[in-house]
């Protein structure tokens, strides 16, 4: 069963349209100018209940306009759209009760009182029986460590310790999916790697679905199966993390280090096609190869013929790589594959 | 010189915010005259049945009005609300790291609203004098003149007080109760909306040596000619020494809201 | 919503905005102060007005007092209870509507208790100093109706004034500037519902008895009460006119929800 569905999703902004200097602002009080931002367009999604998805793409792109249209923040200006069957805007206060939200620059804890008025307001607000909070803060606060930050106003909290809460916050009132935009911004190691062991267990223990935006690849491969990559505003990729490599990522890589000092023009005279020195030094070389064309083997096999490799190191495909290319524009993936 | 230009940039850039939100800025200009109107209209009915009230008849009153209604055109609400929301909104930090004097900077920021919004406030007032055929104005040219100034110096001092409540929302959360206290303050001992010259003996006194009576009342008893000029002079002297006193006391402030931020961080 | 549920999160939502606000004492006492003087600072206004002048149109300074303490008194109840509402604009601005809209409760609750004035509390300390003094100095031939009348008027004069606030500050959904003088604008227009509305021309009094109908908080009950005027009666008319207020404000409401483009992140 999908839990979250989508169909042609779209919906753009108007934006006002100005000319620079005091005369174009003066131009513009009397006869204003929009145009029309496209921010999400096409957006056909599936997602099974108890997935972890990830949703990548670079700033900009849509990332937290679709979560807000399936959050029920935002009207969609066109397409289809289903949260457990709900509509996330028209039946908002309903699918409020399935969903948990978190966004990495705000939080639902109040600034001012102690974590734990917090949550139990938030308690009231979403109307959790009794018995299911003191179960879920008991499991909360061991997982997530929140013994001692419970009686804290969360302005006194640092940025890692709040969003630990949120956290719990998102998770109180039992949601099937829960959205997490940007969780890990800002965070260090320490935190983020507590997060995503969090986020895998509620994933396998709970059946929770996870849909997830960052732009920290460690926390998608860490805690996602399945990788959706949208680049303005569609959806250009759509699949496992896997299947992104190996249909786009050609290239692997074989680091060597050898006994003496590499002649480096033969050396290079021994590659064939499709083989690539990209970086030498005097004991030391790094060599691109087709994957597709050529096992490790073949190619270790090659260098032998120029070096005497002591030391060799295979360096596995990069989804980093992937996505900074797509960032970048330099990786057209086709629509749709 | 290139001091000068520095500030002349912000009076410019305030021209464009100003203006830049379309609605607002319309919304802004209409908000000014609409608590005048429900003022207009009362003193109209006290005028029917007694011509002269406070030393002013009907015709002295529109013109005071109008005045009144010009100079807090000046500094609308959305300057004073500029100073808080930096405040409020931590902004403040990036202003602070910028080499400019803070007070000089917000100074000129409000010549630059003022600019912007009391221009076209000043145009439909006198269209609407002319259209109702009121407000007769000063005779002379150095009446003129001494109007002209007495605008001046109720810029300044407006700038300064609105400045120096503004800056007490270092020490509150919001600016709101605080620039309710300041509007009611003003508008009562300036005269904005009753003139002096009405209030009973003590309550006279009192907003004589108050600086707020160079907000409205000087200007507009200058303009209608119910300020002998032989008092002028005196008048200038005592706001002029109220601007500085005010000036210094908003750096005094400016000073202590300092130390409140580099302890809080802001 | 259910009301009991509604009630309940309300007072939650309050008893935790007193706890907020008593945190921040020195802010506190600020907003007491000041509601307290600007209410004294508009008495004195009328007094001053008149100690030069007889009645105007028939209406004795201590029968304006009254209307006025009326007025003081819903204006600090809707303050203190609703406060929030004068937060939409930063609100929207913020982005920090996103967290009303993912939770269970209307938004509109949730924006009305956003936050509370205390300068509420010193409206109504004043309001209800000024009408025992108005009281004692006035004449009001109290029939039973019109002790029934007071607390309908209450109820329906604090709905009357949340409910244009309300839908005045959510102009922030269509005017996106920081500074937004709209909603200061209706509730400064008020001010005509202080004075007898005789006093204005008949546009004027047509736009605050249909438009915005203010003339039913202050003016049209002082009428009835003071028995003024035989059509005074219509002041029974106010909780009708609060329900038609509420249910504009809450589709205003709605269909700038619409608009809301959840800036930031």
């Amino acid at each position: 069963m999908n839990v979250i569905e989508t169909k042609g999703l779209c919906k753009s902004f108007r934006s006002p349209l100005k000319k620079p200097g005091v005369l174009g602002a003066v131009r513009h009080l009397f006869r204003p100018e929009h145009r029309e931002i496209v921010a999400v367009t096409e957006v056909d999604l599936a997602i099974a209940a108890g997935e972890s998805v990830a949703y990548v793409g670079p700033n900009g792109a849509g990332k937290s306009t679709t979560i807000k249209m399936l959050t029920g923040i935002l009207l969609p200006t066109g397409g289809e759209v289903r949260v457990n069957g709900l509509h996330p805007y028209h039946q908002r206060m309903r699918n409020s009760k399935n969903i948990g939200v978190v966004f990495g620059q705000r939080t639902q804890l109040w600034w001012d009182i102690p974590v734990i008025e917090s949550f139990t307001l938030l308690r009231d607000i979403y109307e959790v029986p009794e018995k299911t909070y003191a179960e879920n803060l008991a499991y909360f606060t061991g997982m997530l460590g929140l013994a001692e930050l419970l009686h804290q106003s969360a302005r006194r909290l640092s940025l890692g310790q709040r969003m630990r809460c949120d956290l719990a916050v998102a998770l109180m009132h039992n949601p099937a999916i829960v959205f997490l935009d940007e969780p890990t911004i800002g965070l260090d190691v320490a935190v983020k790697e507590r997060i995503r062991e969090f986020l895998k267990t509620v994933n396998r223990e709970r059946g929770v679905t996870i849909m997830l935006t960052s732009h920290d690849l460690g926390d998608i491969e860490d805690v996602c199966r399945r990788l959706i990559i949208i680049d303005a505003g569609r959806i250009i990729y759509d699949g496992s993390i896997q299947g992104l490599l190996d249909r786009y990522v050609k290239q692997r890589s074989i680091r060597i280090i050898a006994s003496a000092r590499i002649d480096q023009p033969s050396a290079a005279r021994a590659m064939p096609a499709g083989v690539e020195i990209v970086h030498a030094d005097e004991r030391e070389m790094t060599v691109e190869f087709d994957r597709f064309r050529y096992t490790a083997k073949d190619v270790l096999e090659i260098i032998m013929t120029a070096a005497e490799v002591v030391d060799f190191q295979l360096e596995e495909p990069d989804i980093e790589r992937v996505v900074k290319n797509v960032y970048e524009g330099r990786l057209e993936l086709e629509q749709g594959a | 010189m290139l001091t000068f230009q520095k500030y002349l940039r912000h009076v410019l850039c305030a021209i464009q915010e100003t203006t830049a939100y379309r609605a607002s800025y319309f919304i802004n200009i209409v908000s000014q005259f609409v608590s005048y109107i429900a003022i207009f209209f009362l003193w109209r009915a006290v005028y029917t049945g007694n011509s002269v009230i406070g030393g002013m008849d009907w015709n002295d009153m529109q013109g005071y009005l109008l005045i009144s209604l010009f100079t807090s055109a000046l500094i609308s609400g959305s300057s004073e609300f500029r100073v808080s929301r930096s405040i409020w909104t931590g902004n403040i930090a990036v202003e602070l790291v910028r080499p400019v004097d803070y007070q000089k900077a917000n100074f000129s920021i409000t010549v630059g609203n003022g600019i912007a919004e009391g221009v076209l406030v000043a145009a439909i007032g006198i269209l609407f004098a002319l259209l109702i055929g009121f407000a007769v104005p000063p005779a002379s040219p150095a009446a003129w003149l001494c109007f002209l100034l007495a605008v001046a110096f109720s810029f300044i001092t407006k700038f300064l007080i609105v400045y120096i409540f503004g800056l007490f929302t270092f020490w509150t959360t919001g600016g709101m109760g605080l620039s309710w206290l300041r509007r009611g303050l003003t508008d009562f001992f300036s005269g904005a909306i009753i003139p002096l010259s009405f209030f009973p003996g003590w309550l006279k006194a009192a907003a004589d040596v108050l600086p707020f009576r160079g907000i409205v009342s000087v200007p507009a008893t200058i303009f209608i000619g119910r300020l002998p000029p032989s008092q002028i002079l005196a008048t200038f002297a005592v706001e002029a020494a109220w601007i500085a006193a005010l000036w210094w006391l908003a750096r005094l402030i400016w000073h202590f809201a300092m130390r409140k931020v580099t302890i809080h961080g802001g | 919503m259910r009301l009991s549920r509604t009630v309940f999160l309300f007072s939650r939502f309050l008893a935790q905005n007193i706890k907020i606000k008593l945190e921040y004492k020195a802010d506190f006492i600020i907003m007491l102060f000041s509601g307290s003087v600007l209410q004294l600072l508009g008495v004195m206004f009328l007094g001053v007005l008149y100690s030069r002048i007889p009645p105007i149109q028939g209406w004795t300074m201590w029968e304006i007092v009254l209307i006025l303490a009326s007025i003081f008194f819903t204006e600090g109840v809707v303050s203190f209870a609703f406060e929030g509402m004068w937060r939409i604009v930063r609100l929207i601005n913020l982005g920090d509507m996103d967290r009303f809209l993912l939770r269970p409760v209307s938004p509109i609750l949730q924006i009305l208790t956003y936050d509370i004035g205390a300068h509420g509390i010193g409206n109504m300390i004043t309001g209800v100093i000024l009408c025992v003094i108005a009281l004692s100095r006035t004449e009001i031939l109290w029939t039973w109706d019109r002790i029934l009348y007071l607390p309908v008027l209450i109820v329906s004069a604090a709905a009357i004034r949340t409910a244009i606030s309300f839908a005045a500050n959510c102009s922030g959904f269509w005017l996106t500037s920081f500074y937004n003088a709209f909603p200061l604008m209706v509730h400064q227009m008020a001010d005509f519902a202080k004075y007898p509305t005789t006093l204005f021309t008949e546009p004027i009094q047509f736009f605050i008895t249909v438009v915005l109908p203010y003339a039913f908080i202050g003016y049209i009950p002082a009428v009835y009460l003071f028995h003024k005027q035989p059509w005074g009666a219509a002041a029974w008319l106010a909780p009708l006119v609060a329900v038609w207020c509420v249910l504009i404000a809450r589709a205003v409401f709605y269909r700038g929800l619409r608009r809301y483009d959840s800036p930031g992140n």
